[in-house]
């Protein structure tokens, strides 16, 4: 598919841990090993002036330069797995009872321990958003919007890192992996 | 869901290891909406009106829907609404007020019927100055003429909060109805009777009806999960009607429903609701509902969440408990204990007090067991003010339905009482202090779980039956409720005087601080118990409430039978206190009269005070005093230390401290 806003295509890598950061890669690079444990990619897409930015200060804490992503994505959390199922039925009702096609369109991972990550692609949203240095902020209030009540854990920060999916996680040794609405509700 | 397929899943690699660069998929007027509404930093339109800065268009012409709306006869109970709207019309265009006036006026004469006051009409006017209607108004809807209106935003059916929007389906339904009812020369039985068809066919595609057996019919709704029972004064029923556009004090809101009344009856399934907690006994399944509609499906061996109406179990809405956060179901031990009932002074009597906490637990647990329980044990805290009675039943009540529970006071008639059970679940009667000629009846049937019947208002020989499952607890320092039949039925929570007073915000505090735990222990609990399912029955037991008798041998661990055999003669006892035999005796005592006594002798010493109840005791017969104290030989040599000698005497021992001081100082 073609990429949309194809010069925001940096994005951070982390193979190993949360803490292995400052690796500026490609959309082209992003690509996890096979059976790497805890990969990340942070969740927003940059241009030239993100790779500028850690050139000059070393570290991309603190930017808040412009920023993309394809998906709004909401991740769902819970003390047990159980009830991230409930709170992922309540949004995807949440979501279905705003667009009854929507959930059609949804992509939604098992994150591996006790969640789930669940996405709404940005064409569903029309042409108005923009990349921007607000974009995060704006992806915040559109999330608490939608979600009307529904609990998720505040993820909408520029650097944000996202677990990449087939990943292993560490605490648990299972995958983030895909998964349909179906298998979970 | 199936966890371990979940888990085989993520223990695989599915699909590929790339950055996923999103679908391509056509947008969402909706969620476009949504963004347009953050990026404005504005809420999204609602279907509702809203006031807003009025748009105006001096010299400009009227909509065409307040036109429509001004050749449209409207009856009462939509004159001030539309009146609004057309007021609104008016201003917008900044038409000359006195022109509007008359015109409006006109429209009053000529279609209002009846014709509102002309006074009030200019009231309204002042009032439309401060409002704005949109297309979305339901009114301004029913009269719009759709794409050939000039005046129509693009936007007008791309609502984004679908929890108070109407969809483009439901605006044309809306528009159909209003249609029908504005249908010149219609009778109003055609027109009532279109419109119930209309709105039973769409509810029926968006749910399903039900009925029980107390005949009431039900609506349940698919999306939302909500069962509303169809009645006239349901909120959940006003908020699905008033979506198609009716409105209560209108004749169509009734006749639908009542058709959805009669239509559910015949074309619904029969079904039984529960409100709270519901236990399957036969799965060995408990159901708990949450008040976000939601189910904690509880079995021996897990627990898992679901929606209401899952495996065909009904909750009525409004009946939910608060939600909590569900912990490790091993790690909550003790924290009822904790938290609730050691914060009651129980009393040390008959009852030992730890045999008094230990009971309660059984009986909060008991709460959870209504199917177990067909007949419920009357949970009664007795104590001097300041024992902290209320408090503990409302503490109880927090932790099922949330903060915002609290114990409610004896109602004025028994009728009122009726409709209090009939609707509750967990009932806690603050103070019941004062004799109610209806109470102990009412509390002797609760406490059976009958049916309360009353006569249907406005009508002659219609009874409605009111099923009563409600758990009952009551508070009381001076109790009036010690007819045998009731005290037979009572859990006896004898509490004393707090020695330190701590303050009620603090233990609130506290309470929900700890109710995650506390409710996390009750789930386990209630699995415990679900596993030992079906309860054995106690071979014999001397208390009456035998149902409560074998949920306590489970609940306490088989501990139960002797703190029940010391309940029962406290119920005994509790009987008796107002009793003019107990009495009599009681002011033989007091006057330090003891030895060889007949009847008649008691009768005439006793007579030397003249109380309501000695009075009563002068007017029983010799046969029933003996009889009384023969009943309650156990109770009576207790206290009094009275032995029968033949028919008609009776030896009296003087016990008590007093007397005993007395005669050494003689």
């Amino acid at each position: 598919m073609k990429l949309v806003h194809p010069q925001f295509h940096y994005v951070e890598l982390a193979i190993g841990g949360v803490n292995k950061r400052g690796n500026i890669v490609t959309l082209i690079e992003a690509v996890a090993p096979v059976d790497t444990i805890d990969c990340f990619t942070t969740m927003f897409r940059f241009d030239k002036k993100f790779v500028a930015y850690v050139k000059d200060t070393g570290s991309v804490a603190g930017y808040a330069g412009p920023c993309w992503c394809d998906w709004l994505w909401y991740d769902i959390d819970a003390p047990i797995l159980d009830e991230a199922v409930l709170t992922l039925a309540k949004l995807v009702k949440r979501i279905e009872s705003i667009d009854s096609k929507l959930p059609n369109v949804l992509r939604t991972y098992f994150s591996g321990a006790k969640g789930f990550h669940c996405g709404i692609p940005i064409a569903a949203f029309g042409g108005n958003l923009k990349p921007s240095g607000g974009f995060a902020q704006t992806m915040r209030l559109i999330a608490k919007k939608i979600a009307h009540g529904i609990k998720y854990d505040d993820i909408y920060s520029t650097t944000r890192l996202w677990r990449m999916p087939n990943t292993i996680n560490g605490k648990t040794g299972l995958r983030k992996v895909l998964i349909s609405l179906e298998d979970v509700l | 869901m199936d966890i371990d397929k979940l888990k085989t899943f993520a223990s695989q690699l599915r699909g590929d290891l790339k950055y996923d660069s999103g679908i391509k998929t056509s947008k969402s007027t909706a969620l476009c909406m949504v963004v347009k509404s953050v990026l404005d930093g504005s809420e999204p339109t609602m279907a509702t009106s809203k006031k807003t800065k009025k748009i105006r268009r001096p010299g400009g012409k009227l909509k065409p829907c307040v036109e429509n709306l001004l050749n449209r006869d409207v009856e009462k109970g939509n004159r001030n609404n539309t009146c609004m709207r057309i007021s609104d019309g008016f201003a917008e265009i900044e038409y000359d007020s006195d022109s509007a006036v008359d015109a409006i006026s006109e429209w009053n004469t000529r279609h209002c019927k009846p014709p509102m006051d002309a006074e009030e009409v200019i009231k309204i006017m002042k009032s439309a100055a401060a409002t704005d209607y949109g297309c979305n108004d339901l009114i301004l809807a029913s009269a719009c003429v759709g794409d050939s209106c000039p005046f129509k935003p693009k936007t007008r059916s791309n609502n984004s909060d679908s929890s108070t929007v109407h969809s483009d389906k439901n605006v044309k339904m809306v528009e159909q109805i209003a249609n029908i009812r504005s249908k010149k020369g219609g009778r109003q039985h055609e027109i009532n009777f279109d419109v119930a068809k209309i709105v039973y066919d769409d509810l029926c595609n968006k749910g399903k009806f039900y009925w029980d057996a107390s005949k009431t019919g039900y609506y349940f709704c698919d999306s939302t999960r909500l069962l509303t029972k169809i009645t006239r004064d349901d909120e959940e029923m006003f908020m699905t009607l008033g979506a198609y556009g009716l409105r209560p004090r209108e004749d169509v809101y009734q006749y639908t429903i009542e058709t959805l009344q009669y239509l559910a009856r015949h074309e619904g399934t029969k079904t039984k609701m529960y409100r709270t907690c519901h236990i399957d006994v036969e799965k060995k399944i408990g159901y708990m509902y949450f008040s976000d509609n939601t189910v904690l499906k509880i079995e021996s061996s897990r627990t898992h969440y679901g929606l209401n109406g899952d495996d065909g179990v009904l909750f009525i809405s409004k009946s939910g408990i608060e939600p909590f956060t569900l912990g490790s179901l091993n790690d909550s031990k003790g924290a009822f204990k904790k938290h609730v009932s050691d914060k009651i002074n129980f009393l040390d009597d008959i009852v030992s007090a730890e045999e008094r906490r230990l009971l309660f637990e059984a009986w909060w647990k008991s709460l959870f067991f209504e199917e177990l329980l067909p007949s419920k044990p009357l949970a009664a805290f007795v104590g001097e003010k300041g024992s902290g009675k209320s408090m503990a039943l409302r503490h109880v009540g927090m932790l099922l339905y949330g903060p915002e529970f609290n114990v409610t006071q004896i109602p004025r008639s028994g009728d009122d009482f009726d409709v209090i059970v009939g609707s509750s679940y967990y009932l806690a009667l603050d103070n019941v202090d004062t004799a109610n000629v209806w109470l102990e009846s009412k509390l002797a049937v609760c406490a059976t779980g009958g049916k309360a019947q009353r006569r249907k208002l406005y009508t002659d020989s219609t009874t409605i039956e009111i099923p009563i499952r409600c758990f009952i607890a009551l508070t009381s320092a001076r109790p009036h409720f010690t007819r045998d039949d009731v005290s037979d039925r009572l859990l006896l929570f004898k509490v004393s005087r707090l020695k330190s007073f701590v303050p009620e915000s603090l233990l609130r505090t506290e309470l929900f601080a700890a109710r995650d735990r506390i409710m996390t222990e009750t789930v386990a609990a209630i699995a415990d118990i679900l596993a030992k399912l079906p309860l054995p029955l106690p071979e014999s037991t001397l208390m009456r409430m035998s149902d409560f008798a074998a949920f306590a041998e489970a609940a306490t661990g088989g501990a139960a039978a002797r703190m029940l055999e010391s309940t029962v003669h406290e119920q005994v006892e509790f009987s008796l206190i107002d009793d003019p035999v107990t009495r009599a005796f009681e002011t033989m005592s007091m006057m330090n009269i003891g030895g060889k006594h007949t009847i008649d002798q008691i009768k005439s010493i006793c007579m030397q005070r003249r109380t309501e109840k000695i009075l009563q005791f002068a007017m029983m017969t010799t046969d029933d005093i003996i009889k009384t104290i023969t009943l309650n030989k156990r109770y009576f040599a207790k206290r009094f230390k009275v032995e029968v000698i033949n028919k008609n005497e009776v030896t009296i021992t003087r016990e008590n401290k007093r007397s005993a001081t007395e005669e050494t100082e003689t």
